[in-house]
């Protein structure tokens, strides 16, 4: 079981953390990996200068954007 | 001086008769520290005639009654103000006052218009009524002393004249007033909740096309609360406690605008703060979740959008033609959840503003994000919620 947390505080849903949350569940639901996957959200995790906030499990992502949630839950889920 | 013990949620609207510009139902309602006066007036005729004699007649009502006068001279002053109709040579528009001394004791005075209903612990209540005449005029008086959740309800004709010739040959009687309002009837309706049912079977009756201009004006007495809004957080995290300690105090909502004062709040309390994932609206981040506190939001997106629909809200609220579509207060997003609540929950309001820069806004040399535009929305919802009776007070910290 996996968790991956959200940052949806001010800043980070002016990046678009709404399009993450979005995308992320239909990714977990085309994958099947609703009993393996956990998505939840978080306010502010004071990573605001950087790109959207996220952590799965203890690990801090640091590289998620609108535009790559595919490509960081291959590599963060389906590949690890 | 006896305490207020009460505040009063009001809410009224007209349909205007069907291809008239101006309405002949006039509501008024004066709001002083130690009362609210409600008067409803229904002019002769309709347009511009029944307009001015209403408006004239509620105003004066209004404007003597919270100047202490009592209701024999208002009563008179209308008599030799208003102006005489020259098809029918008098002078004439019904009148329905509710005055409520925020201490308990009610005051309702009654010419000529359908009678008030009056709901008390969710059933119809007729409290007694005396007759006087005051200046020729019989006028139905009563007086009773407010419980917790008695609702007003006051109407013009025009309601019970809904669908005549149409739906209902006869017209909907009062009792059918009654009937609708006993069934409808949900404790913690809202006097808006209320307005919106009745004023809306009676559009339907009406076939959209009002035979007579119609108006409801609800009133609810409800217990006056302290509701705290803490929006950032501290300058000094020294004082999170004090300022936690101090939200806890509210008799009414507790209310939390920001993530970072969330987790503050939720360090404090050693709990945690459950943010949903599920996004109601575009443009405003979810709402979160933590125990003791009646509402978590975002902070200043949340309080951009909600500034918005206090906005939209107060047009509706004075405008004395019911709208096409009616605000949406069951939309569950953030902005929508904590206008709801000061709207129809709150009597007293307190913005504890924290006066810290958010260190990571900063860092992201977001404008939109700044202090200065928070404080900027805060003054300005205080000041739209004092325009609604509000009585609201801004802590910093």
């Amino acid at each position: 079981m996996k968790t991956i947390t959200v940052c949806v505080g001010s800043s980070c849903h002016m990046k678009g953390s709404h399009r993450v949350i979005d995308r992320l569940g239909e990714l977990i639901e085309e994958n099947n990996l609703q009993n393996d996957v956990e998505l939840k959200a978080s306010f502010c995790m004071e990573q605001c200068t950087g790109n959207i906030g996220a952590v799965i499990d203890d690990k801090v992502i640091t590289d998620l954007t609108r535009d790559n949630v595919d490509e960081v839950f291959r590599r963060e889920i389906i590949e690890s | 001086m006896m305490d207020s013990n009460y505040f009063v949620d009001t809410y009224s609207t007209s349909l205007f008769k069907k291809n008239e510009e101006l309405c002949g139902d006039m509501v008024d309602v004066i709001r002083k520290p130690d009362e609210t006066v409600i008067v409803l007036a229904d002019g002769m005729g309709s347009g511009v005639k029944a307009n001015i004699l209403s408006t004239l007649t509620s105003r004066i009502i209004c404007t003597m009654i919270s100047g202490d006068a009592d209701i024999d001279d208002c009563v008179e002053t209308i008599s030799e103000t208003l102006p005489v109709c020259h098809e029918r040579g008098i002078a004439y528009s019904t009148f329905t006052i509710v005055r409520v001394k925020h201490t308990g004791e009610v005051y309702t005075a009654e010419f000529d218009g359908p009678e008030i209903v009056i709901v008390r612990n969710g059933v119809l209540d007729e409290p007694e009524k005396e007759m006087r005449i005051i200046g020729g005029k019989e006028v139905w008086e009563c007086r009773f002393m407010a419980q917790r959740d008695d609702m007003i309800v006051a109407f013009s004709d025009g309601v019970i004249h809904a669908g005549i010739g149409r739906l209902i040959n006869l017209g909907w009687k009062r009792v059918n007033v009654m009937e609708f309002i006993q069934r409808t009837y949900m404790r913690n309706m809202s006097a808006r909740d209320m307005t919106q049912g009745l004023i809306g079977v009676c559009e339907q009756l009406y076939e959209g096309e009002p035979g007579d201009d119609t108006t409801v004006a609800v009133v609810r007495i409800i217990p006056k609360n302290v509701t705290r809004i803490m929006v950032g957080p501290a300058t000094s995290p020294d004082m999170d406690q004090l300022e936690v300690e101090r939200l806890l105090m509210a008799t009414g909502k507790k209310i939390v605008c920001g993530g970072t004062t969330s987790k503050i709040v939720a360090r404090v309390l050693e709990r945690e703060v459950h943010v949903e994932t599920e996004y109601h609206s575009e443009n405003v981040p979810p709402i979160g979740h933590l125990k003791g506190v009646d509402l978590v939001t975002e902070g200043v997106l949340t309080l951009t959008a909600a500034e918005r629909l206090l906005t939209e809200y107060i047009d509706e609220y004075t405008n004395n033609k019911k709208p096409e579509k009616y605000i949406d207060f069951s939309k569950k997003d953030g902005a929508t959840r904590l206008i709801k609540m000061l709207v129809d929950d709150c009597s007293d309001i307190v913005f504890m503003v924290g006066e810290a820069n958010n260190p990571a806004h900063q860092i992201a040399g977001d404008q939109i994000l700044s202090l200065d535009v928070k404080v900027r929305i805060v003054n300005s919802l205080a000041e739209k919620l004092r325009s609604l009776g509000k009585n609201v007070t801004l802590e910093g910290y």
